[in-house]
C-alpha cells in the first residue's frame, strides 16, 4: 500500500500528535471548561492525562502485538474477516466524520473573525485540497511538514507570556470550592480530544524505532497536558469569570497583548497558529481515514482514494451542522462519547479479545503497511 | 532511483557519453601518407583553421603534422617536433614511436590509430604527426590557447577567504582543486557530453567520502544526457535535476574552488564543465542556498548572527509584500493605530487597489534590477539611481503609489540581495508573486495557504536522492549545529548527513582549544 | 510528477481565489477609521451613536480644511463626527453607515464613551455589541461622560491629532483611573456587581484657543451598580478607591502638616504595597487593609527640615494620616452613600471563604455596608531630593 522505505523518526511522531489533539481544542477549550468549573478549569490538563495514557497504551500495545498493522487490519485478525471489516468500516465512518467536523471548526473560526464574508465552503475546500496534497505524499511528507507546522503552531504560544503584566493571580481562587466533581465534568470534552492520541496507531508501522515511538507518544501527551494547563491558566488569570462567556478565549487573550502601545493586535499570530495546527490535524485525520478505508476495502494504491474521501469529508463538514451552536453541541454532547469509543473502548476490547484468544500477528510480515 | 535516468539500450551500447562515430571516423589509418592526409582534409574541408605541414624526416621520409591553428603552441611544435625530425639521420626503418622516443622532446605523446582518434586529438589542441608507410600516427600534447587569467569571482565575493575563481579552462579549474586537495583519493572522472561540442565534463569526488550509490546515480544521469552541445553547466543542471519543474535549484553552482572543495570534503560531488567557470555541486539542501562560504571563514559568532539575519531576510523577501497587501486590504486592525492612520493618509490619493499597487511596484522593481544587471557597470549604477530615486519619488508624489509600498518594495529588494546564492534569490523572488496574489485575494489565510503549499513542495523535493529539508526534518544534532548557528570549527566534528548511511567524523576528538 | 500536481494545485488555488475571492477586501481608501464611539440616550428610548473618524489628508498637504475650519487659529481639523440614532446600537450604527460614504472601521477605535443619561439607564445591552463584534478591541478604554458623550468627540486637541487619542494617552499614562472594555466585562460578572467607570469632562478651553480646541479629561468616576450608574465619585474618592484596589500608579500625593497650619508637603514618586485580607469572625465580616507606602519629597511647604529624623517622623505621621483619611473617606462613601462594592470585597471573601460566601451571596447588598474595614498603615518619606532645608528660607526660620 505504502512504499516500505517510507519511514518517519520517532520524534516526528510527537510533532504529528501534538497538534492532532491541540489544534482545534485549545481555542474553545477554556470557555467549554470554564462553564463547569469557573475557577478550577486549569486543572483539566492534568485530569486528561488518564485518557491520554489509556489511548497511547492501547495504540502501542496493539502495535506490539501486531507490528506493521493498524487497528483496522488487526481487528480483522482478531475478530475474523466479517466482524473485522465492520469494525474497519466503523472506523472509517467515524474518522471521516471527525475530519469533516474538524474542518468545519477550522472554517468557523476563520469566518467568524477574519474573513467574515468569504463563503465557508471555500475556506474548507482550499484547506482540504492542501491536506489531500500532503496526504498523497505519504507518511514521510506528513511527518516532515508536521515538524515545520507544529513548530509554527507552538511558537506563537510563547507570546502569551507577554500577558504577564495583566495576569491577576487571585483569579485561581477559590481553589476547588466545589470539590473535584466540576473539574471532572469540565474535562469530559477535553479528554475526548486527548483520546485522539490513539491515532499514533496509524503511524507506528512506519516508525523506524517503535520503542522510541512509544516514548515520544508519551512525550506528546505530556506536552499536551502542560500546554492545556498553561493556556487555561493564562486565560483564567486574564479573563477570570468572563472566560466562559467568550467563544474563543484565546483569541481575546492574544488581542489583549499590548506592549508599549505598538506591539499589539497579535491575532495574526493566532491565525498562523490556527491554520498551521489545523493543517497538521486534518492531515493526520485524513490520512487515518484514507488508511482505514483502503485497508478495509483492500485498495492497492491509497492515493487514488484521497481526493474522493476529502470530498466526502467536506460534505460531512456542512451536513447536519446548520450553525455554530449546533456544532458546539455536537462537540460537547456527541464528541465526548463518540471519540473515546473509537479511540479507547474499541481498541481496549480488541486487545482484550486478542489476549483471551492469544492471537498475535503471524510472523510473515507481508500483510502490514 | 528514477526510471528516467536509467541507461537506455543505446546508451549501454555506447560506453561513455559520446556521439556515435561516423563511418569515416571509424576507419583505421592506412600506410599511405597521402591517403591519410587526404581523408583528414576531406573531413576538415572548408576549415580554414586546419593546417597540414608537410616535411621530410631526415630529408627522406615524407611526413605531415596536422593541427588547428591557435590551439597549439606552434613555436614549440617547430622546435621540438619538426626541427629534430628534419635533422634526424638515423636508420629509416625505425618505426614512428621509436623515432619519437629518440628525437622528440615533448612529454605528452600518444599513438593514434584511427581517423576518429586523429580528429579528437587535433580538436583538443594536439598536433598529429603522420608518416608515410606507417598505419598509425602520434599526437603531442602541446595545447596552447588564449585564456582568461584567474580572477576574483564577482558573483560570490567575500571579505575573508580565497580570491581566486574558476576560469573557462577545465584544466586550470581542476588544477585549482588539486592544489587544495592533494590526496590521490580525489578523483576526477572525465565524461564527454555533446554531439558537436564534445564538451569535457569532469565528475569530481573524494573516494571514500562520497557515497557510491550517489556516484553511480550521478554517472548514470550524466551519461544519459543526449544533446548537441553543452555551452554552460546550466545545460547539465537542467538535464539531471530530480524535480525539473521545481522553482528551487537542486544543484548548487559556484565559481569558487574553495566552495567545491568544502563540498567534496563533506562527501558531496562536483561537476566541472569545460568552457564555464561555474561548477555544480550535489546533493544540496535548502540551507546550502542560505550559506555563504564566508560563514566558515569568519569567527563563529558573527557567522551565526549573519546567518540568522539572512534567514529572517529570506523570509521577509518572500512574504513582506504579500503580508503588506493582506494587512492593508484585509486585516487593517492588525496595524498599530498611529501607523494605520499615516498609512491611510499616504494611500489616500492612490487610485489602485493594494494588490495591483504591489504587483506594479514589484514588477517595476524586477525590471529595474534586470536592467541594472545587463548593462555595463557604469551605466548600471545610473539605472538604479534613476529607477530607485527618481521614479520612486515621482510615483509617490504623483499619487500613483503610496510611500509605504515603496518602502516595502525597497526592503524586499534589499532582503533578496541578502541571499548569498543568486539562484536562491531568484526562486524566492518568483514565489513572491503568487503569494502577493494570495495575500490580495484571501488575506493572511491565503498567504498561509501559499506557504503551506511551498513547504509541502519542499518536503517532497530531493536533490540526488537527499531530501531537501534533510537537516531540519530529521533534527540531527550534528546538522542542526550548522543551521541554527554556525558552530565553531572544533564543534563541527561530524560530516553532514547526506544519506541514510552513518555519518563520519572529520576531526579528531577534543579539538576545542584549552581555555587559557 | 509531483510538480505537475503542484502546478495544478497552484493554478487551481489561483483560479479559485481570483474568480471567487475578495469578499472581505476593503481597501484603506474605502474605510473610515473610527477613533471613538459615543453613546447617548435619545428620544423615545432611542440610542444616539456618534462616531469620530479620521480625515486621511496629509498633514503637509493643502487639504480642503480652510473653508469649513474652525477659523481663528488656522486649526487643521483631523477628525470629523457623525451621528445617527436607532433602537439599539447596532441599528443606530447601521443608520450611521448609510450616511457615510466609507465603511466604518472599528479596529482602531479604542475609546467608548457612554453619556451620563444612558449610563443611568444601563449599559449592558450596548456593551454586548462591543464585545460581540470582532473588530472593537478588548483593550479599548471605556468612559462615562458628564453631560452628553458626543460633546467629547467634537473637540480638536491642540497636542494630539484627535480627542480620542488625547483620552487614550491620558489613560495610558498610568496617573488616573482607567478601565478597559475587558476589565469592564469581567467586573460586571464578578461577585460584587459594582464598579466604577472613569468619568470625563470637557476641559474648559483657554482664552486664546479656537472654539473646540480643548480635550476631554478624566476626573472622578461614575459608580455603577450592576450596569446602571448610581452616582459620581469625586477625584479624591476615586483615588481612595485606587488605593484600596492597589491600582495606584505614577502620581503625586500632597498632604497638610497638622491640619492646614503648617503648610503642605508633596511626594513623588510613591511606591505603595497594599494588601487587603478578608476575615470573618462570627457574624462580623472584616477587611484588614495593610498599607505600606513610601515616597520621595517633591515639595516642602513647611518650615520643617527633613534631615532631622524626629521631624521626618512627624511628617511620616501626617503622610500616614492622609492615606488613612483618603481610604476611610472612600470606604465611607462606598458603603453608605452608594452601597456599591467597588473594591471587590465580595471577591475577596469568596476566595477566602467560599462556603460562607455561597450562603451570603444573595445578601451582599445588606452585608456590604456592615463590613468593617480596619487599617494598618505604615508611611515613610525616603528621600528629600536635591536640597535639604526648605529652599529660600532664612536659616533661622527653619525648624531644625
Amino acid at each position: 500500500m505504502m512504499k516500505k522505505n517510507e519511514m518517519i523518526t520517532p520524534m516526528q511522531l510527537a510533532f504529528i500528535l501534538y497538534p492532532t489533539v491541540m489544534a482545534t481544542g485549545f481555542l474553545a477549550l477554556p470557555s467549554l471548561a470554564a462553564s463547569y468549573a469557573p475557577y478550577d478549569f486549569w486543572m483539566i490538563g492534568l485530569v486528561v492525562l488518564g485518557t491520554g495514557i489509556l489511548s497511547v497504551a492501547a495504540a502501542t500495545s496493539l502495535h506490539a502485538r501486531f507490528p506493521r498493522m493498524t487497528v483496522v487490519e488487526c481487528s480483522e485478525r482478531i475478530l475474523g474477516k466479517a466482524l473485522g471489516k465492520i469494525i474497519g468500516m466503523l472506523y472509517f465512518l467515524n474518522l471521516v466524520h471527525v475530519t469533516g467536523v474538524v474542518s468545519r471548526e477550522y472554517a468557523e473560526f476563520v469566518k467568524n473573525n477574519f474573513l467574515i464574508k468569504t463563503p465557508m465552503m471555500l475556506v474548507i475546500v482550499l484547506m482540504l485540497l492542501l491536506v489531500s496534497n500532503a496526504v498523497r505524499g505519504g507518511v514521510s511528507v506528513i511527518a516532515k511538514s508536521a515538524l515545520i507546522f507544529t513548530t509554527c503552531f507552538v511558537f506563537p504560544l510563547i507570546f502569551l507570556l507577554l500577558l504577564l503584566p495583566d495576569l491577576e493571580w487571585g483569579n485561581v481562587l477559590p481553589f476547588m470550592s466545589h470539590g473535584i466533581v466540576p473539574v471532572l465534568k469540565a474535562s469530559a470534552v477535553p479528554q475526548s480530544w486527548v483520546s485522539e492520541l490513539f491515532l499514533i496507531n496509524f503511524f507506528l508501522p512506519y516508525v523506524s524505532d517503535s520503542k522510541a515511538g512509544m516514548k515520544w507518544g508519551y512525550i506528546a501527551l505530556s506536552a499536551v497536558s502542560v500546554s492545556m494547563v498553561l493556556i487555561n491558566l493564562i486565560v483564567l488569570l486574564v479573563l477570570g469569570l468572563d472566560t466562559s462567556n467568550k467563544a474563543y478565549p484565546i483569541l481575546v487573550a492574544f488581542r489583549y497583548i499590548s506592549i508599549g502601545g505598538f506591539f499589539e493586535n497579535l491575532e495574526a499570530l493566532l491565525l498562523v497558529m490556527w491554520v498551521a495546527g489545523n493543517f497538521v490535524k486534518l492531515t493526520v485525520f485524513l490520512y487515518a481515514t484514507v488508511t482505514a478505508f483502503s485497508q478495509c476495502f483492500g485498495v492497492t494504491d491509497f492515493r487514488t482514494v484521497v481526493l474522493p474521501i476529502a470530498v466526502l469529508a467536506s460534505v460531512f463538514s456542512i451536513w447536519d451542522l446548520p450553525n455554530f451552536s449546533v456544532m458546539q453541541q455536537l462537540l460537547v454532547k456527541v464528541g465526548t462519547f463518540e471519540t473515546p469509543l473509537f479511540m479507547n473502548v474499541i481498541p481496549l476490547l480488541l486487545l482484550l479479545v486478542a489476549w483471551l484468544t492469544g492471537r498475535k500477528s503471524a510472523d510473515d510480515g507481508g500483510v502490514g503497511g | 532511483m528514477r526510471t528516467r535516468y536509467k541507461p537506455t539500450a543505446s546508451a549501454s551500447r555506447v560506453p561513455r557519453n559520446r556521439r556515435e562515430l561516423t563511418e569515416e571516423e571509424k576507419q583505421e589509418l592506412v600506410l599511405s601518407l597521402a591517403d591519410n592526409v587526404q581523408r583528414l582534409q576531406a573531413l576538415y574541408s572548408n576549415c580554414s583553421d586546419v593546417i597540414v605541414r608537410r616535411f621530410a624526416i631526415g630529408g627522406v621520409t615524407d611526413a605531415a603534422l596536422v593541427y588547428i591553428d591557435g590551439l597549439i603552441d606552434t613555436d614549440k611544435a617547430d622546435r621540438y617536433i619538426v626541427t629534430p625530425l628534419m635533422d634526424a639521420d638515423g636508420p629509416k626503418e625505425l618505426n614512428l614511436i621509436r623515432l619519437a622516443e629518440q628525437r622528440i622532446s615533448v612529454s605528452d605523446m600518444k599513438a593514434v590509430a584511427t581517423i576518429g582518434d586523429c580528429i579528437s586529438a587535433i580538436s583538443n589542441g594536439q598536433p598529429v604527426l603522420l608518416r608515410d608507410q606507417e598505419a598509425s600516427g602520434l599526437a603531442f600534447g602541446l595545447p596552447s590557447w588564449e585564456k582568461r587569467a584567474i580572477e576574483e569571482p564577482e558573483a560570490e565575493s567575500t571579505i575573508r577567504g580565497p580570491r581566486e575563481g574558476f576560469t573557462e579552462t577545465l584544466r586550470v579549474n581542476t588544477s585549482m582543486l588539486r592544489r587544495i586537495i592533494k590526496s590521490p583519493l580525489m578523483k576526477l572522472e572525465k565524461i564527454v557530453i555533446g554531439e558537436y561540442t564534445q564538451t569535457n565534463v569532469v565528475l569530481v569526488y573524494i573516494e571514500g567520502l562520497a557515497d557510491t550509490a550517489l556516484l553511480q546515480e550521478a554517472r548514470t544521469r550524466l551519461e544519459g544526457i543526449r544533446i548537441d552541445g553543452i555551452l554552460e553547466s546550466g545545460y547539465i543542471e537542467e538535464m539531471i535535476e530530480d524535480n525539473p519543474r521545481s522553482p528551487f535549484p537542486q544543484l548548487l553552482n559556484t565559481e569558487r574552488p574553495d566552495v567545491v572543495c568544502a563540498a567534496l570534503l563533506e562527501g558531496r560531488i562536483a561537476i566541472l564543465t569545460e568552457g564555464t567557470p561555474h561548477a555544480l555541486i550535489a546533493p544540496i539542501s535548502l540551507f546550502s542556498l542560505l550559506q555563504s562560504p564566508e560563514d566558515y571563514y569568519q569567527r563563529f559568532w558573527p557567522s551565526t548572527l549573519i546567518r540568522w539575519l539572512r534567514y529572517i531576510f529570506a523570509f521577509i523577501s518572500l512574504v513582506l509584500p504579500s503580508f503588506y497587501v493582506a494587512v492593508t486590504s484585509y486585516h487593517q486592525e492588525m496595524v498599530p493605530g498611529a501607523l494605520l492612520s499615516s498609512m491611510a493618509t499616504s494611500r489616500e490619493p492612490v487610485p489602485f487597489p493594494a494588490l495591483f499597487e504591489a504587483l506594479l511596484m514589484e514588477v517595476t522593481f524586477e525590471a529595474l534590477r534586470e536592467a541594472g544587471v545587463r548593462l555595463p557597470k557604469q551605466v548600471g549604477a545610473a539605472v538604479s539611481i534613476v529607477g530607485a530615486l527618481v521614479v520612486g519619488q515621482a510615483a509617490v508624489q504623483a499619487g500613483l503609489v503610496s510611500a509605504p509600498m515603496v518602502i516595502v518594495v525597497a526592503i524586499t529588494g534589499i532582503a533578496s540581495f541578502m541571499l548569498p546564492r543568486y539562484i536562491a534569490g531568484i526562486a524566492i523572488r518568483m514565489l513572491r508573486f503568487p503569494l502577493i496574489f494570495l495575500g490580495g485575494t484571501l488575506g493572511l489565510l491565503g498567504i498561509m495557504m501559499g506557504i503551506i503549499l511551498i513547504v509541502l513542495h519542499l518536503c517532497r523535493l530531493q536533490s540526488f536522492g537527499m531530501p531537501y529539508l534533510q537537516s531540519i526534518t530529521t533534527m540531527q544534532r550534528s546538522d542542526i549545529k550548522d543551521i541554527v548557528m554556525r558552530a565553531p570549527w572544533w564543534a563541527l566534528d561530524i560530516r553532514p548527513q547526506l544519506n541514510s548511511k552513518p555519518q563520519t567524523k572529520r576531526e579528531a576528538p577534543n579539538q576545542m582549544p584549552d581555555n587559557q | 510528477m509531483n510538480m505537475i500536481r503542484l502546478v495544478h494545485a497552484v493554478s487551481a488555488v489561483l483560479v479559485l481565489t481570483m474568480t471567487t475571492g475578495c469578499w472581505d477586501r476593503d481597501e484603506l481608501n474605502d474605510l473610515a477609521l473610527v477613533t471613538a464611539l459615543a453613546l447617548d440616550q435619545g428620544k423615545n428610548n432611542d440610542i444616539v451613536t456618534t462616531i469620530q473618524f479620521l480625515l486621511p489628508r496629509s498633514q503637509s498637504g493643502v487639504g480642503g480644511t480652510g473653508g469649513g475650519g474652525g477659523g481663528g487659529g488656522g486649526m487643521n481639523k483631523e477628525t470629523a463626527v457623525r451621528t445617527a440614532s436607532g433602537v439599539n446600537v447596532a441599528d443606530a450604527l447601521s443608520k450611521l453607515q448609510r450616511r457615510m460614504p466609507r465603511k466604518l472601521f472599528w479596529g482602531q477605535c479604542k475609546i467608548f464613551i457612554f453619556g451620563e443619561e444612558l449610563a443611568h439607564k444601563g449599559i449592558q445591552e450596548s456593551l454586548d455589541l462591543l464585545s460581540r463584534h470582532p473588530q472593537p478591541r478588548e483593550r479599548s478604554f471605556v468612559f462615562v461622560s458628564a453631560g452628553k458623550a458626543s460633546d467629547n468627540l467634537e473637540l480638536f486637541p491642540p497636542l494630539e491629532r484627535t480627542s480620542a487619542e488625547a483620552l487614550r494617552k491620558l489613560s495610558e499614562m498610568d496617573i488616573g483611573y482607567k478601565l478597559t472594555l475587558q476589565q469592564l466585562n469581567s467586573k460586571l460578572v464578578d461577585d460584587s456587581e459594582a464598579l466604577a467607570i472613569p468619568y470625563i469632562h470637557v476641559l474648559k478651553k483657554s482664552k486664546a484657543a479656537a472654539p473646540g480646541q480643548t480635550i476631554p479629561y478624566v476626573y472622578g468616576s461614575a459608580v455603577m451598580k450592576g450596569d446602571r450608574m448610581i452616582g459620581v465619585m469625586s477625584e479624591k474618592v476615586t483615588r481612595g478607591m485606587m488605593w484600596l484596589n492597589d491600582d495606584i500608579g505614577d502620581y503625586t500625593i500632597t498632604f497638610w502638616m497638622d491640619g492646614r497650619s503648617q503648610g503642605a508637603i508633596s511626594l513623588r514618586p510613591i511606591v505603595a504595597h497594599i494588601k487587603t485580607t478578608p476575615l470573618i469572625q462570627g457574624d462580623q465580616w472584616m477587611i484588614k487593609v495593610k498599607v505600606n507606602v513610601e515616597g520621595d519629597m517633591l515639595q516642602n511647604g513647611t518650615a520643617y527640615n527633613p534631615v532631622d529624623p524626629q521631624l521626618l517622623a512627624k511628617m511620616d505621621k501626617a503622610f500616614e494620616k492622609d492615606v488613612r483619611d483618603r481610604i476611610e473617606l472612600t470606604v465611607q462613601q462606598a458603603q453608605h452613600k452608594f452601597n456599591a462594592d467597588i473594591f471587590d470585597f465580595a471577591k475577596a471573601f469568596h476566595r477566602k471563604y467560599p462556603k460562607q460566601w455561597e450562603k451570603e451571596k444573595g445578601n451582599w447588598d445588606k452585608r456590604f455596608p456592615q463590613v468593617k474595614v480596619t487599617m494598618d498603615i505604615t508611611a515613610h518619606i525616603l528621600r528629600s531630593g536635591l536640597i535639604l532645608a526648605p529652599d529660600g528660607m532664612p536659616h533661622d526660620e527653619v525648624i531644625p
